[in-house]
């Protein structure tokens, strides 16, 4: 099955899109069993080396590919996704399996009670679940990759040296690698469109609300959503429609109409108002910024109307609000655990709660009033034209051979602006740097106009050729280089306050290490908090108050 | 007539006076500030008296009637407001020294619609500094405190100091407060009055100081339930300045008043729960009683206990206030903490150290407590319990006034989001009152009213305000 690497040739079935192999199973040119089959070939021969995912679930899927198979022959089409197979990040539920979250903490857990509704919806809309993807621990870190999870981190199929993009890294791994035809991934900062710049696809984080958060592992209540990382917009059109849709197990869901996201697609931009954000500072790569100015072009000349624009608030704003509400809510969900089942937390996990542990209150609830501040500035420029272009990761996927500059890559991006504001987000492949490496760009869209941003990102992609290429898979994955372990250099006195802090609040066997981490940690979310603006007006109130009914 | 002084008329009587023309706003207005000359210095009730000003409305209200164009229930009759509702062109000093200059620019939204209905604003009532503390007096804010008019010596409640009194003593005619973890319902308790804290949503927090955004609810005070049903009915409706106000119809709570507890399921709460010490005697007796009265007239009365105990719900409001306060008022605490009370300023100091995690923590366990209720409430249609569970306390003792904020059943429905109304229920042999709570199905502040004023209606205890002693 190792055939058509590297040409994009319709011949490799693992390297069909969506779209495609639904018109050939639709059209009973392709049988599901054998696009599973194939697809099974193709992680039993690529997997050891690829890590994308965590659990495969060979029979489950072969007999849900034999009765799609009997369905589809018996006259009983479902529609595009009937017979295709996907996998899901380990941080959804299926009933039945167990969850991992690709966590120690989770090893030997019970089979699950409940389906996930996204994951539901894909195989009630006839699509096959081929297993459960790789993930940072439980679908977040401190940015850097420690290799001491319980899987081996998921590889860069571009160049196995290099990192997925977290936290949705066995998503954008099987895409890409041609395990999965599409994936779900889940995205609080960045986790579903990082992978995807990563590895060159397009990762759509919808409006908060648009897809059900049901039966998924929480990482933070108020900045988490659900989405797909797959080969082509079009492909995104179909996984949205099915996904898409108000869900009454999830209070966060929003009950406005699901469009039809395949019938605009191809309608062009000839018209659209497309604001294009250049100056995020100078984190940017150089190819990035190329290629974003590259896409800008391509959509004016076929026939948008670019208009320079920037951003209501420097981007290190949105970044501290962000991560304060992620590191607070974060550490909230798992407090019990990490105050007595640390140990069995990875670093970055650990590093990430440990910050969670430090922040104060007022700066959490400075945060979210600062949110609902940028909320409805970034929404006023977003209802001032039709989508956005702007970077999402500002570099190109990082080598796990260079440990020291892997962080950079999850924390220099334009992601989590939209998950603070709640608009609609894809990440888009806008080609290539020198090295053959995927470059990216966001496209953002009004609230529930993720038609618009699909219309957008369909135009450029039809325009450019970067769909044709595939990554050439290496034989082998070079081994990592470890980062660097030495804790903080902190003074005695910052360590005899951090240990004070513990014990206050019941953290107690501390580590010399961890308790100059937690040293370190103290200053530092203490510094992010204090960098959060104030608002004027004492009746600015947090984004998210309580009110009745409960939903 | 009567030869009743005209501060002692309820609002629904004085409203059916100025119906039918036997009563003037001018008239009504000089009774009010004779009142005020009379016996205020002695409470005080007001910080700001805006004579002219009500004088002046006055005199709109009466050439209005004199032209056939009433606007309502309220038109023409004296109220005022807690001083940290914004009134235009009034100072909203609210106890605070950091804002001796203030005036304010606009009318918080239930004092503009009290307007449009007619009302007449007489002034700006005591409040604790930023309607809020830590249940202690420190004599160390701008204004004297407020001295419970059925004893000088008693403690009026808090945070809404000046508003229970203003109503018990007849300074005013109603009254509006706002009420986080009871500052309507205590000082009614105190003050044997009627307060009531109205469904989060159901009155427009616009323009009034925020102390805590996720507790923080309007309310009025008044002598009768009728008075409360039609003052909440004028104040209520939703409003795109608040984004915590719902879009649901308000209905006429007047009309609904009539109609009995007959065949209603009521809860009883009488066993708070662990962790509070036990309400006083007279104030269980009263609770007892009052459950014998409804029992009376027809209401099935079912003993229940709360989900989670009062005790559990203050713990839980201790983390959700303090922090919440610190933020609104970090800037001034960081520059300017010299400036504030003490009981303002420990409150800040708490709020500021605390950790997000226990803020969070508590918000999600607010869910279960707002869930739990909601299921216990299901099954009835209110739930009659404790408001405060002693009498107003003595000024000069510190711990029991802090006792008497603390130990309520009150936090509860604070967290849960229920409507709840505070009542008299009687008054000790020295004269204090008693009071009980009622609770109600989220947004039915009719059903919780229409048992308070058959409960009003079948006890003796409205007869005679206090005597400001």
């Amino acid at each position: 099955m190792a055939q058509g690497e590297g040409t994009g040739s319709m011949s490799a079935l693992h390297h069909l899109s969506v779209a495609e192999a639904g018109r050939l199973i639709g059209a009973r040119k392709l049988s599901p069993v054998e696009l599973v089959a194939a697809m099974l070939d193709r992680i039993e021969a690529v997997d050891g080396r690829l890590n994308s995912y965590v659990l495969v679930l060979a029979e489950r899927a072969m007999r849900a590919a034999r009765a799609a198979e009997a369905e589809i022959m018996a006259g009983g089409w479902r529609g595009p996704l009937h017979g295709i197979p996907f996998g899901i990040k380990d941080n959804y539920h299926v009933a039945g399996l167990p969850t991992t979250g690709g966590s120690r903490l989770m090893q030997g857990g019970a089979p699950e009670a409940e389906t996930a509704t996204i994951v539901a919806r894909l195989e009630q809309a006839g699509a096959i679940l081929m297993g459960k993807l790789n993930t940072w621990e439980y679908g977040t870190g401190d940015g850097q990759v420690y290799h001491d999870l319980p899987y081996p981190v998921a590889r860069n199929p571009w160049d196995l040296a290099r990192f997925t993009g977290g936290s949705s890294t066995g998503a954008g791994a099987s895409v890409a690698g041609g395990t999965a035809l599409f994936a779900l991934g889940s995205d609080t900062g960045g986790s579903i469109r990082l992978p995807a710049a990563a590895c060159g696809l397009q990762g759509l984080k919808p409006t908060f609300g648009r897809n059900s958060r049901a039966a998924c592992l929480p990482n933070c209540w108020s900045l988490d959503h659900t989405g797909a990382l797959t080969w082509t917009v079009e492909d995104q059109a179909i996984v949205l429609g099915a996904t898409a849709g108000h869900d009454h197990r999830d209070p966060s869901s929003a009950t406005a109409p699901v469009g039809d996201y395949r019938k605009g697609l191809h309608e062009g931009v000839r018209g659209l108002v497309i604001g294009i954000v250049r100056d995020l500072g100078d984190d940017l790569d150089p190819a990035m910024r190329e290629a974003l100015a590259e896409a800008g072009a391509q959509l004016a000349e076929a026939g948008a109307i670019l208009r320079e624009v920037a951003l209501p608030a420097p981007l290190a704003t949105y970044q501290a609000v962000a991560w304060t509400i992620n590191w607070a809510e974060s550490f909230s969900i798992h407090e019990q655990d990490f105050l007595a089942r640390r140990a069995l937390m990875g670093r970055a996990l650990r590093t990430k709660m440990t910050a969670g542990f430090c922040v104060r209150a007022v700066d959490y609830l400075a945060a979210l009033r600062e949110r609902r501040r940028l909320a409805l500035a970034t929404d006023a420029l977003v209802r001032s034209v039709d989508a956005l272009l702007l970077p999402g990761a500002f570099h190109v996927a990082p080598s796990l051979r260079e440990p020291g500059t892997v962080p950079a890559f999850t924390r220099d991006t334009a992601c989590s602006v939209f998950n603070l504001t709640g608009h609609p987000a894809l990440s888009l492949c806008t080609g290539f740097d020198a090295g053959g490496l995927p470059l990216n760009a966001q496209i953002v869209g009004r609230y529930f106009d993720e038609a618009t941003v699909l219309r957008v990102a369909q135009a450029y992609e039809a325009a450019t050729p970067w769909r044709a290429r595939k990554p050439d898979l290496a034989p082998h994955a070079p081994e990592p280089t470890m980062p660097d372990s030495t804790p903080p250099s902190v003074t005695p006195e910052q360590l005899a306050d951090a240990e004070r802090y513990a014990t206050r609040y019941g953290l107690s066997a501390l580590s010399r290490a961890e308790v100059a981490e937690l040293a370190a940690l103290l200053d530092r979310t203490a510094a992010a908090g204090l960098a959060i603006p104030r608002q004027s007006s004492k009746e600015d109130e947090p984004a998210h108050v309580f009110r009745v009914p409960l939903r | 007539m009567s030869e009743e002084p005209l501060w002692r008329l309820t609002v629904a009587e004085a409203s059916r006076r100025m119906a039918a023309g036997a009563l003037s706003p001018v008239d009504l207005v000089e009774a009010f500030l004779d009142r005020i000359a009379a016996v205020d210095a002695r409470m005080p009730s007001y910080v700001h008296v805006d004579a002219e000003g009500a004088r002046a409305a006055a005199r709109v209200a009466a050439a209005e009637l004199a032209a056939g164009r009433r606007r309502g229930p309220l038109h023409g009759l004296p109220y005022a407001v807690k001083d940290n509702y914004d009134v235009a062109g009034l100072p909203t000093v609210a106890n605070s020294r950091l804002r001796l200059d203030h005036v304010a620019t606009r009318d918080a939204a239930p004092v503009a619609r009290l307007k449009a209905a007619g009302a007449l604003l007489l002034g700006k009532l005591s409040t604790w500094e930023y309607g809020t503390g830590n249940g202690g007096e420190y004599g160390d804010t701008v204004f004297p405190t407020t001295r419970n008019p059925w004893d000088l010596t008693r403690f009026a409640g808090g945070s809404s100091i000046g508003a229970g009194a203003a109503v018990a003593a007849g300074t005013a005619m109603f009254a509006l407060g706002s009420d986080t973890t009871g500052s309507v319902r205590l000082p009614a308790a105190a003050c044997g009055v009627v307060g009531v804290k109205a469904t989060p949503g159901r009155v427009s927090r616009h323009g009034l100081l925020p102390n805590c955004w996720s507790l923080d609810i309007p309310g009025p005070f008044t002598w009768t339930v009728e008075d409360a049903a039609i003052v909440l009915g004028a104040i209520a409706g939703h409003d795109p300045a608040d984004p915590v106000t719902e879009d649901v119809p308000v209905p006429d709570y007047p009309r609904r008043l009539a109609g009995g507890v007959q065949g209603l399921r009521l809860a009883a709460v009488t066993d708070p729960g662990p962790g509070f010490p036990a309400p006083d005697a007279a104030m269980a007796a009263a609770l007892h009683a009052g459950l014998d009265v409804l029992r009376g007239l027809g209401a099935t009365v079912v003993e229940t206990r709360l989900p989670v105990p009062a005790a559990e719900c203050f713990a839980l409001s201790r983390f959700i206030g303090p922090p919440e306060s610190a933020s609104i008022h970090e800037a001034e605490y960081r520059t300017d903490a010299a400036l504030m009370g003490t009981a303002l300023r420990d409150k800040m100091h708490g709020g500021t150290v605390q950790r997000a995690a226990d803020y969070i923590a508590a918000q999600r366990r607010r869910r279960a407590v707002a869930e739990g209720i909601d299921g216990l409430l299901s099954g009835f249609d209110a739930l009659v319990t404790f408001g405060t569970f002693r009498v107003a306390p003595r000024l000069d003792r510190q711990d029991e006034m802090v006792a008497f904020t603390v130990e309520t059943a009150m936090t509860p429905f604070n967290l849960s989001g229920h409507p709840s109304l505070v009542q008299c229920t009687g008054f000790t042999p020295a004269g204090l009152p008693l009071s009980w709570q009622v609770v109600g199905q989220r947004f039915d502040e009719a059903t919780i009213l229409r048992v308070a004023a058959a409960y009003e209606a079948a006890t003796p205890w409205r007869r005679e305000r206090a005597p400001v002693r």
